[in-house]
């Protein structure tokens, strides 16, 4: 067992990048660096390149090319009117470097705008939605970045709804997500550390944090992670989240993600480091613990007394999603002095006649209960209506009429999957899932003895879990009081005063002592709040 | 990562090889409601109740649909030399594994009980699957001529018998159910006995009740009925107490919880009898022995709160003095109960009460020689009875109807 435990080795950092083998200076001919673009780049169709000047005078000739999907066509436009304009007054196109770039600089509506060297960044430039200018004769390029194209827009997050709080999720746009992060977050403490990871993909990958909020050693333990890894393509925060957790064979998740910008603000100032990886709306945060699986960014912004309420429905939910089957299974097989004799005579009543044991009665509903919620998810959504009638009238009226499951187990199994959505992390939700099918067996094989036998090892398992050098059940082993207030319960937020203990930097503090709400007609008793807590 | 998957192999291999021995199905089992025990040493018939299920529920889906027409219990018998021998004869006949856990009371027949009940009780103690909290009963006949017996409107008898049980405990405290438990407690201390209600078949034509057609008429003729209190000296049955006796012992051992009693106004001045009841909320009784210089006499200290639910007096409750006058009068009712049963006690020498033990706790050096002749002892004892009543509420009504109508006419 000790070989899932163990954490992951970290591979030897070992940086190769095929592009940048052997860096290669512009040539001054610009016919040579078109032909070569064209070489490099297999004549794509998208790729567009667009020549100003007189070919035949061979002065003052220039050429901007680009990737037609990449780049915003507004911009494109008064790029090129400026270029042609510029172009006719063929007053700086002269062969020295500095004064026909300067020139082209001084003239173009662009803010960013890079010199770029070699062919090979030359390359990286278009194929990241750079236009290039190319000035024959100049041995240096201008890569004036109008990134655009086509962005699906803001939108409201479809994984993770609250009913109160900002409905605006993030996008597959890196640099949407991150300006809906810095508008969130007006500080120059906020921090972003970019990498490009990916042979093929070149996806750019940035971890935020709030630098003295953060945990130095988990920044550069993260940053570490990142480097390290070396790989062909990420497309997804789930290759970066493999590549970079604490317990890779475990099935329990290290890194939480979250498509909510609040929620990436509300960790941050907690003390957590982000990961945006471009392409996709999920944003990864760490370190986590157990308890963080449980709690959605609403319960910030409900009242204390609910949240707290919520916090616990959510944790029972979890315990029946969990173990409802194993235990109906261990009760009904192996334990039925437990039952109330009425409750007893109604279950017999349900069972007598059915054809399976408890235990593959149990089995084959959940698994067709899985079935039927892959399905619910893969169809197109037109049959969707059609899916839930069968699933509703199949399995659960049909086969109890027909006598082949009993009308307890449709119970146990559908109360079982209603709990397991109201875990708001989905992939702790999985993990459940996954986790139950195991009880189940060992519910039915041993009993109440199976399922605590099954449990142990889980426990044993959770307790020695970390990530990111935060241990996974933190607040309650090792027993840490002060997180305390964010765990079951969710203290008001006037009583908030501290970040939580082992995983925020430096910065403690949150927030000034005697928040607690007075109204000005009682300010005399302005000593009181502290009792209040 | 080649250790991980030897350690898993192993695992499941372990997991599946056993082979889920204890593993019962419900429809394997045959739960057993109630149990009679008939028979002496040596030769045991064992009775059970087994629950079909199918015929409890109506609605469900499934073949069964019966619900009234059909039993919901089947009784047989299997006999044996001993009452784990003829249980495991039942396999013979009953194709379900018998299951004890709910056995909701135990009745043990007449011949049983005279005989003795050694064995009865060392089943349940020596066996974990058969509760020890399970009620006891004793049959004025044969246990198996009782289970037989249906109990409408309930369904299973069985459990019918524990919830009257049950409910005479909380509203008539007549006779104080006991479980295997505590009769095996109660006989095998120093006072040594214990009271067993008893249950008889009341009525005619009893065999009315033995087909599941009773549920279609509205009336039977005979019914299960609580009829009296067995004595047990140990462990055999000396004799029965009738209901007055056993409430009085309800009394002496603080087993009255509530309780409905009639008192007599005597100071009316009509002929006829001015009959009020009164409805015990709060009963609690502290007995304690005291040594004399002689012999032992017995304290009792019994102090009550109820309400008046019936009132026949002329007295008006509305009044301090009238209430003061009616708490005295139920005292009285009260202390005529308690006299009633002691007065059994003395005279079967039996120590029903549990006295010995107060003896034996609280002058453990006399209890040595007292033991000796504790009958003759227990015989000789003075009782002194101290009752405190208080009526907590006289009910909505002040004067009584039959008061008011009286004085309307007179005028």
């Amino acid at each position: 067992m000790k070989t899932i435990l163990k954490p992951a080795k970290r591979r030897p950092q070992k940086k190769a990048n095929p592009i940048t083998q052997t860096p290669e200076a512009i040539n001054s001919s610009l016919s040579h660096s078109l032909t070569l673009l064209q070489a490099k780049l297999g004549h794509s169709p998208d790729f567009i390149i667009r020549k100003f000047g007189d070919s035949s005078s061979n002065a003052g000739l220039l050429a901007i090319c680009y990737i037609e999907g990449l780049i915003e066509q507004n911009l494109l436009s008064d790029l090129m009117e400026a270029l042609i304009a510029e172009q006719a007054s063929k007053t700086s196109l002269t062969s020295d470097v500095h004064t026909a770039i300067d020139a082209i600089k001084q003239k173009i509506p662009t803010g960013n705008l890079n010199i770029v060297n070699t062919e090979d960044q030359m390359i990286a430039a278009i194929l990241a939605g750079n236009v290039i200018i190319l000035v024959d004769g100049v041995q240096v390029a201008l890569a004036a970045s109008i990134q655009g194209g086509i962005r699906r827009a803001v939108e409201e997050p479809t994984t993770q709804t609250v009913v109160r709080g900002p409905k605006e999720g993030f996008t597959e746009e890196l640099s949407t997500n991150i300006t809906l992060l810095r508008r969130k977050l007006r500080t120059p403490d906020l921090k972003f550390d970019s990498h490009n990871i990916g042979r093929y993909t070149q996806t750019r990958v940035v971890l935020a944090y709030i630098e003295g909020l953060a945990r130095p050693e988990v920044i550069e333990e993260a940053k570490k992670r990142l480097q390290s890894i070396d790989t062909d393509s990420i497309l997804e925060s789930g290759y970066i989240e493999e590549f970079i957790q604490d317990a890779p064979l475990s099935p329990f998740p290290t890194l939480l993600n979250t498509e909510r910008p609040d929620t990436v603000a509300g960790s941050l100032l907690d003390g957590q480091i982000a990961i945006f990886i471009d392409g996709t709306p999920f944003v990864l945060l760490a370190p986590v613990t157990f308890i963080k699986f449980f709690h959605s960014s609403e319960d910030y912004y409900q009242r204390y007394d609910i949240s707290t309420f919520l916090r616990i429905i959510r944790l029972f939910s979890f315990l029946i999603a969990l173990l409802l089957p194993s235990l109906y299974i261990a009760i009904t097989t192996f334990h039925q002095e437990m039952l109330p004799t009425t409750l007893l005579i109604t279950l017999a009543a349900q069972r007598e006649g059915t054809p399976f044991p408890a235990l593959l009665e149990a089995l084959i509903m959940e698994l067709i209960f899985e079935v039927i919620r892959e399905a619910g998810v893969r169809m197109p959504r037109v049959i969707g209506p059609a899916i839930s009638i069968v699933g509703a009238l199949v399995i659960g009226q049909a086969a109890v009429q027909a006598g082949l499951v009993s009308a307890a187990m449709v119970i146990v199994v559908s109360f079982t999957a209603i709990s397991n959505f109201v875990i708001p992390s989905f992939n702790m939700a999985s993990t459940v899932r996954l986790i139950r099918f195991f009880l189940m067996l060992m519910a039915g094989m041993l009993g109440f003895f199976g399922i605590l036998a099954g449990l142990i090892p889980i426990l044993f398992h959770l307790v020695a879990l970390q990530s990111f050098g935060v241990r996974y059940l933190m607040p309650f082993a090792p027993f840490t009081k002060s997180n305390m207030k964010d765990f079951f319960i969710r203290v008001p937020w006037w009583a908030m005063k501290t970040r939580p203990n082992g995983i925020s930097g430096p910065n403690k503090t949150r927030q000034a002592p005697h928040q607690y709400p007075v109204s000005s007609a009682k300010k005399g008793r302005r000593d009181e709040p502290d009792n209040q807590k | 990562m080649r250790r991980l998957w030897v350690i898993s192999a192993v695992l499941i291999i372990e997991l599946s090889l056993t082979a889920c021995g204890s593993r019962t199905e419900l429809n394997d089992l045959g739960i057993t409601i109630a149990t009679g025990i008939d028979g002496h040493k040596g030769d045991w018939t064992v009775t059970y109740q087994v629950i079909l299920p199918s015929a409890m529920s109506s609605s469900l889906g499934g073949s069964a649909g019966g619900g009234s027409s059909q039993a919901a219990v089947h009784t047989f018998s299997t006999q044996g030399k001993t009452i784990r021998e003829a249980i495991d004869i039942s396999n013979l006949e009953n194709p379900r594994k018998l299951y004890f856990a709910h056995n909701n009371v135990i009745i043990i027949g007449k011949q049983a009980a005279e005989e003795g009940i050694e064995e009865v009780i060392d089943n349940y103690f020596r066996n974990p699957d058969a509760r020890e909290t399970v009620k006891v009963l004793v049959a004025d006949r044969k246990a198996r001529e009782i289970l037989i017996q249906l109990l409408p409107p309930e369904k299973l008898p069985g459990q019918a018998l524990s919830k009257i049980l049950q409910k005479d405990d909380q509203t008539g405290s007549f006779y104080p159910s006991i479980s295997i438990y505590e009769l095996a407690l109660k006989i095998s201390s120093d006072s040594g006995s214990s009271g067993v209600p008893e249950v008889s078949i009341a009525g005619s034509d009893d065999a009315t009740l033995e087909s599941a057609d009773i549920s279609k008429k509205t009336s039977s003729k005979a019914n299960l009925r609580l009829t009296g209190l067995s004595i047990f000296d140990r462990a055999r049955k000396v004799g029965t107490l009738n209901q007055a006796e056993s409430l009085g012992i309800s009394w002496l051992t603080n087993h009255m919880k509530s309780s409905t009693l009639s008192f007599e106004d005597e100071n009316a001045k009509s002929a006829e009898k001015a009959l009020s009841s009164f409805r015990i909320i709060k009963a609690k009784v502290k007995v304690t022995p005291v040594k004399g210089p002689l012999h032992f006499s017995l304290d009792v200290k019994v102090k009550v709160a109820g309400e008046l639910v019936i009132s026949n007096s002329e007295e008006d409750p509305a009044k301090t003095e009238s209430i003061k006058k009616m708490q005295h009068q139920v005292e009285k009712v009260i202390e005529l109960q308690i006299k009633e049963g002691w007065k059994t006690v003395q005279k079967l020498h039996i120590d029903l009460v549990g006295i010995a033990d107060k003896i034996h706790r609280k002058y453990p050096r006399y209890w040595k020689e007292t033991k000796k002749n504790w009958p003759e002892e227990l015989s000789r004892m003075d009782i002194n009875i101290d009752v405190q009543a208080s009526i907590k509420r006289p009910g909505l009504f002040q004067k009584s109807f039959s008061n008011l109508l009286k004085s309307n006419t007179d005028q």
